[in-house]
């Protein structure tokens, strides 16, 4: 049986159960008398203990039970939470996180175990739990004798169940179930019987020689389960008799309940009216069937574990709440779905596609002129966009998620420098794209850090310069003319020019008399080698530095910058396309060639007139209603033959708070891309950000805006002077401005 | 065993006797079925039974189901020592006499 799906499966479940384990703790750090914070890691550890334990990690049921004690007397308010209790759960949960870690990998959690601080932790649990004796829970799981420790809890209940399941043709043997439950009450106290008419079919469908009806039979009796046994002996052939001991561990009635062929709820309410289990021991182990249900995908996991005897494996504590608990938690874990994101890929490439063939089966309809055709057709073209942002919204993640990560790290960090710091989260329902989420992680980490590290400073200096406390972080997120700024703000003492410039002329980077403008010093910072002088944490080892950060935002095609007032504070703003795959684009014509623009990208369009059209020595600029705007050429920057005689256009565009204008040829319109990527070798050309194919079957250049708008403003053009001539001339009729 | 049908107006009555085994299932079956066809209410009397077999037990329930499933009624009476004992044996006295307790068929319309 292979197990590794469903361990991998255990893995991002506990995975999940530990983040929202640690958020409680969080919370439970500022508001220590929050209930429903205190459930949350509760029942966090709870079920990753019981699950753990289906797998055999013994070592992570033994640390989970111990996390789980202290856990209990908290929520029985034996104890308060407090700031050592606190820590010891958070570095619990981190333990946590390694051994599930661990046994995702390596199918087992053996070694994690034997280190050392393993063994302290839990004793600080036991300690704070106020557990006085020395056994430590790690011993027990060592042991390899089959039969447990019972240092779990068992069913309070002192009978036996008996589950007689009969084959169908019983009767036709001759043997009657009944006259062994007879038999049976000589061996002692019929307590409660219950038959399960679940299998009986409408009266008319009955075939009187076949047996249909079921017992689950609570018993009170001294014998031991040989005798028990013996008293079915004659039935064995055609029937399925399991029998549990009085006091079984809970674990057991779980795995009897999945081995039977009835409905699991039923067939508890069954054990809970018999009075073998109690609601809550029924509970706690449903709690437990639903996890494990949602972990594995085929096989009912109980199969490989059903074992009359009893496996040895530590037990679910009976301390959950009501069935109906267990219903709303099933409810909500049936809101979310895991896919294989190999699939959501292929789906976003057959969307492609489509829209590929779309725009072609578009055009020519468009030609054909047939009405009725054109109708259906832009119906199609409209279903297709929405199938388009519909799948590609699925791999969009909100990154208030990644966000949230943070606050355990503004914690550790400020507690490790002695520094009070709040971390604000605005935004947080902004969605990206999953995997630049992933990627954006480690750079966003790193600016953290260097905030609270380098930018925050101490508390007694902030309160010398009459600031609060209580420094302030803050994430932000929001989305801009196409694309997502993300802003890591702190409002501690900014960046020191004087120091950066020093440096910078240490490195060689920037000549004394050199005329410098303050963003220009600003970013010697994401020069190689600058920062790792300055970093006084524990980040060596993990190669990132502010150029490395830079490297990461530029590898997504994204931009960074920084604004810092000295006492004040500091703002890196981060600049990332929303990496779509498809997009909405404007296709626009340069010569022969099409070129396409983001729409999201695109302001106006205007008409080529000689009253806007100026130009000053260094730079060119279009007047446009009283501002100013520099602008390039498409045809001059792509080297192609502008068309003869064609009236051009300015394409008005933006990129965060910077305007430019293009000029074109033509003007097509609105057009639905699919971003195909550039070949290997066609990667390092500036301006160009992608190619797709046109509904003709043509290429087309998706053009690299913000590439083109830096270089609009800086351009050196006096090799330029002459295409000025030759636009002149071309210039036509009064402007007619098609706004966006 | 023999089983006697007495109809009277929208009720019926079986009456049961003799020893009752599996090869007198299958007419009891089809008795049932007919009785509740064609009547509100079915009465089956077991004065004359020895004792219920897992046979005739299991078509019990299944009229006694079918009987919910429709809207009529379908009720044990004088019922002998023996045949009470495994009733209780198996915990299914009281559903006979009322709303089916066990959990066994959730959708089961509960009648009295």
């Amino acid at each position: 049986m292979d197990l590794t799906q469903a361990l991998q499966a255990f893995f991002a479940e506990s995975d999940e159960l530990l983040l929202q384990m640690e958020e409680a703790l969080l919370v439970l750090e500022q508001q220590p008398s929050d209930a429903t914070a205190l459930n949350a890691v509760f029942r966090a550890a709870h079920t990753i203990k019981g699950s753990a334990g289906l797998f055999g990690l013994d070592r992570i049921v033994a640390f989970a039970h111990c996390a789980e004690s202290l856990l209990d007397k908290l929520r029985h308010g034996e104890l308060t939470f407090n700031p050592e209790i606190a820590a010891t759960l958070l570095a619990s949960c981190d333990r946590l996180k390694e051994m599930t870690a661990q046994a995702a990998e390596q199918g087992n959690d053996s070694t994690l175990a034997d280190a050392p601080e393993h063994g302290e932790l839990m004793r600080r649990l036991e300690q704070l739990a106020g557990i006085a004796h020395a056994v430590p829970m790690v011993a027990s799981a060592l042991l390899p004798v089959p039969i447990e420790v019972l240092d779990g809890e068992t069913a309070t209940s002192d009978c036996w169940l008996i589950s007689i399941r009969v084959d169908p043709d019983i009767l036709q043997h001759g043997l009657d179930p009944l006259s062994f439950i007879r038999y049976l009450s000589k061996l002692g106290q019929i307590m409660h019987v219950t038959t399960l008419t679940t299998h009986v079919p409408p009266l008319d469908a009955l075939d009187p020689e076949r047996c249909y009806l079921a017992y689950e039979i609570v018993f009170r009796s001294d014998a031991d389960k040989a005798q028990i046994e013996s008293a079915f002996e004659f039935m064995m052939e055609v029937a399925t008799v399991r029998i549990l001991p009085p006091h079984s561990l809970l674990d057991d009635y779980i795995r009897l309940i999945e081995a039977l062929p009835e409905d699991n709820l039923m067939l508890g309410e069954i054990l809970i009216a018999s009075g073998v289990l109690t609601e809550q021991e029924l509970a706690a182990g449903l709690a437990h069937q639903s996890m494990q249900q949602a972990a594995q995908q085929h096989e009912p996991l109980g199969q490989i574990l059903v074992n009359e005897q009893g496996v040895p494996q530590p037990v679910v504590d009976a301390a959950l709440a009501k069935q109906q608990q267990v219903r709303d938690r099933k409810a909500m874990e049936n809101r979310f779905i895991r896919v294989d994101s190999l699939k959501l890929e292929h789906l976003i490439n057959l969307v492609g596609e489509l829209v590929i063939a779309g725009a072609s089966a578009n055009l020519a309809v468009r030609h054909g002129e047939k009405a009725g055709l054109q109708e259906s057709m832009s119906v199609v073209l409209r279903l297709m966009e929405e199938i388009r942002d519909s799948a590609l919204r699925l791999r969009m993640v909100e990154i208030g998620d990644t966000f949230q990560r943070f606050q355990r790290v503004v914690r550790d960090v400020s507690h490790e420098l002695g520094k009070d710091i709040e971390l604000d989260i605005q935004g947080g329902e902004t969605e990206l794209d999953k995997t630049v989420v992933e990627k954006i992680n480690d750079p966003l980490l790193h600016l953290v850090r260097n905030a609270i590290d380098h930018g925050i400073e101490p508390v007694d200096v902030r309160l010398a310069r009459g600031k609060p406390a209580r420094a302030k972080l803050t994430l932000s997120a929001k989305h801009e003319s196409g694309s997502i700024l993300i802003q890591v703000s702190d409002d501690g003492g900014g960046l020191d020019r004087e120091r950066i410039l020093k440096r910078a002329i240490e490195r060689g980077i920037a000549r004394p008399d050199q005329a410098l403008k303050d963003s220009d010093i600003n970013n010697f910072i994401f020069e190689a080698g600058f920062s790792t002088a300055e970093a006084v944490t524990n980040l060596s080892g993990r190669g990132v530095g502010m150029d490395v950060v830079k490297k990461n935002i530029t590898a997504l095609r994204g931009s960074i910058d920084l604004d810092t007032k000295p006492g004040i504070g500091t703002t890196v703003r981060i600049r990332l396309p929303l990496t779509l795959a498809i997009i909405d684009g404007f296709m626009v014509g340069v010569g022969d060639a099409s070129f396409v623009l983001p729409l999201d990208t695109v302001l106006e369009c205007v008409d080529m007139n000689d009253q806007i059209f100026q130009r000053d020595s260094h730079t060119r600029y279009i007047h446009l209603r009283g501002e100013t705007l520099p602008y390039l050429a498409l045809s001059e920057f792509f080297g192609i033959e502008p068309q003869q005689g064609s009236r051009r256009s300015v394409v008005v565009v933006q990129y965060g708070d910077r305007k430019a204008g293009l000029v074109v040829d033509r003007l097509y319109g609105e057009y639905q891309t699919v971003i195909k990527p550039l070949g290997s070798l066609f990667q390092h050309l500036r301006g160009i950000a992608g190619s797709t194919i046109l509904g003709n079957g043509t290429v087309g250049l998706i053009v690299d805006v913000p590439a083109l708008v830096d270089l609009a403003m800086k351009r050196e053009n006096a090799d330029l002077d002459r295409q000025d001539a030759r636009f002149a001339k071309v210039l036509a009729t009064p402007p007619m401005s098609f706004v966006k | 065993m023999s089983i006697q049908l007495m109809q009277q107006a929208k009720q019926s009555e079986l009456l049961l006797s003799g020893e009752l085994s599996i090869y007198d299932v299958a007419e009891l079956k089809s008795a049932l079925s007919a009785a509740l066809a064609a009547s509100e209410t079915v009465e089956i009397n077991l004065s004359g039974v020895d004792d219920l077999d897992s046979a005739i037990l299991q078509v019990l329930v299944a009229a006694k189901l079918q009987a919910d499933r429709d809207g009529r009624q379908l009720r044990l009476t004088d019922q002998g020592e023996a045949s009470k004992n495994t009733l209780e044996l198996t915990g299914l006295t009281s559903f006979f006499d009322g709303p089916i307790e066990q959990s066994a068929q959730p959708s089961s319309p509960l009648q009295h």
